[in-house]
């Protein structure tokens, strides 16, 4: 755990998010071509994630909700990635990736009992045709959020104050 | 960046997500559960617990699981048509986008049945007379008309024939055998309503609108 004291807060913060954004990015990517091999179109999963704000319309597509979709995603995995970060954003990647697993589940819970049923029951009925995929998806945003810790130390060696021979203090 | 872990520990972090991946299985069930149980269902809630079924009979269909899927094979395939027509002949862009959004979804669900199916031993069996003809008049009709005329056909019998099938879904549920034919159909239910709801939407907000400015013109 050397050097673990001198990554701040904002840089596992920064981590983290940028974890979360990453692993958001590869899990909407899994789904869209899960979709697409599944003769539905590319872009439906972002269009169901704007059904929470278009409800039933969402799924006509065009570029509005789709546009809206990702940027729900995204927001969402990097605001899930910035808390993550702030949790274990100190901790070494094995014990990151253990963290970002259960991190992932819960966030899979949360999603299906608490907030889809509540804000986009849109969505709801589509992820219920495809329940272990949707399981699936987010092991794989939990497993990327390992990247929380590499980048953590990446950003605390790179903000170090360097001593008069240009090695780091 | 500390790589240390992806050299140690790769064969530990393997083994942890094939056998996550094994145990997330019967967890995710309950995903399948919450999707069912949670959807607002208020259009078929009163009628959900009656144990009279409303399904067609069909030619060679055995039981009420095979009649079920035979009949949700045959909606699928008439929805699909009606689809591949709205994308090609409808007016309105939101006509398009739902013509296509119905040929996906029925496309998907009826691959879904012949999996179903193909698990159960069931032979789909070919639609009654009946049926073909009033498919045929359907087909036809949406064949000759054209622009707006299109349009509200063409949403006047999504909107009736997806009434009937949530109705007769909704009906034949409780009624259902086979534990993955009953949440399937139970699935699909919210999917049928979704599609219903889109077509009331849109002729309330585009075509009737439509309609009065070629009235106007």
């Amino acid at each position: 755990m050397n050097g673990e004291n001198k990554i701040q807060p904002g840089q596992c913060a920064g981590a983290g998010a940028l974890a979360g954004l990453i692993a958001g990015i590869v899990m909407a990517l899994v789904a869209m071509l899960r979709a697409m091999n599944h003769g539905l179109s590319f872009w439906l999963p972002m269009q169901q994630i704007a059904g929470w704000i278009f409800g039933v319309d969402a799924l006509l597509g065009g570029w509005v909700p789709t546009t809206v979709g990702v940027a729900i995603h995204l927001a969402m995995s990097a605001g899930f990635g910035l808390v993550f970060g702030l949790i274990i954003g100190r901790l070494t990647a094995g014990v990151a990736f253990w963290a970002g697993i259960f991190y992932g589940i819960c966030i899979w819970a949360v999603m299906t009992f608490v907030v889809l049923p509540a804000l986009d029951p849109v969505m709801l009925s589509r992820v219920g045709l495809a329940p272990t995929w949707w399981f699936g998806f987010h092991l794989i945003y939990g497993v990327l959020l390992t990247l929380t810790a590499p980048f953590a130390r990446a950003f605390a060696s790179n903000r170090q104050p360097q001593n008069p021979e240009g090695h780091p203090a | 960046m500390d790589l240390k872990f992806f050299g140690k520990q790769r064969t530990a972090a393997g083994i942890g997500i094939c056998a996550i991946f094994i145990l997330s299985l019967p967890v995710s069930k309950l995903c399948a559960q919450a999707a069912t149980t949670n959807m607002p269902n208020t259009a078929v809630n009163p009628i959900r617990n009656t144990m009279e079924t409303n399904v067609p009979q069909l030619p060679g269909a055995q039981n009420v699981d095979e009649k079920v899927l035979s009949q949700m094979h045959q909606i699928n395939l008439r929805e699909i048509k009606a689809g591949e027509m709205a994308e090609q002949k409808g007016q309105n862009p939101e006509v398009r986008a739902y013509g296509n959004r119905l040929e996906n979804d029925h496309q998907f669900a009826d691959a879904m049945i012949k999996n179903l199916a193909a698990k159960d031993g069931i032979t789909l069996p070919p639609p009654s007379d009946m049926q073909v003809q009033k498919d045929a008049v359907l087909i036809q009709k949406l064949g000759t008309a054209q622009g707006v005329e299109f349009d509200q056909m063409f949403l006047d019998a999504m909107i009736k024939g997806h009434t009937k099938a949530v109705q007769m879904l909704s009906q034949a549920q409780a009624t259902l055998q086979d534990p993955q034919v009953r949440d399937f159909v139970g699935k699909m239910i919210p999917i049928l309503q979704q599609h219903l709801q889109l077509a009331k939407d849109i002729k309330n907000k585009n075509v009737k609108g439509d309609i009065n400015n070629q009235q106007t013109e």
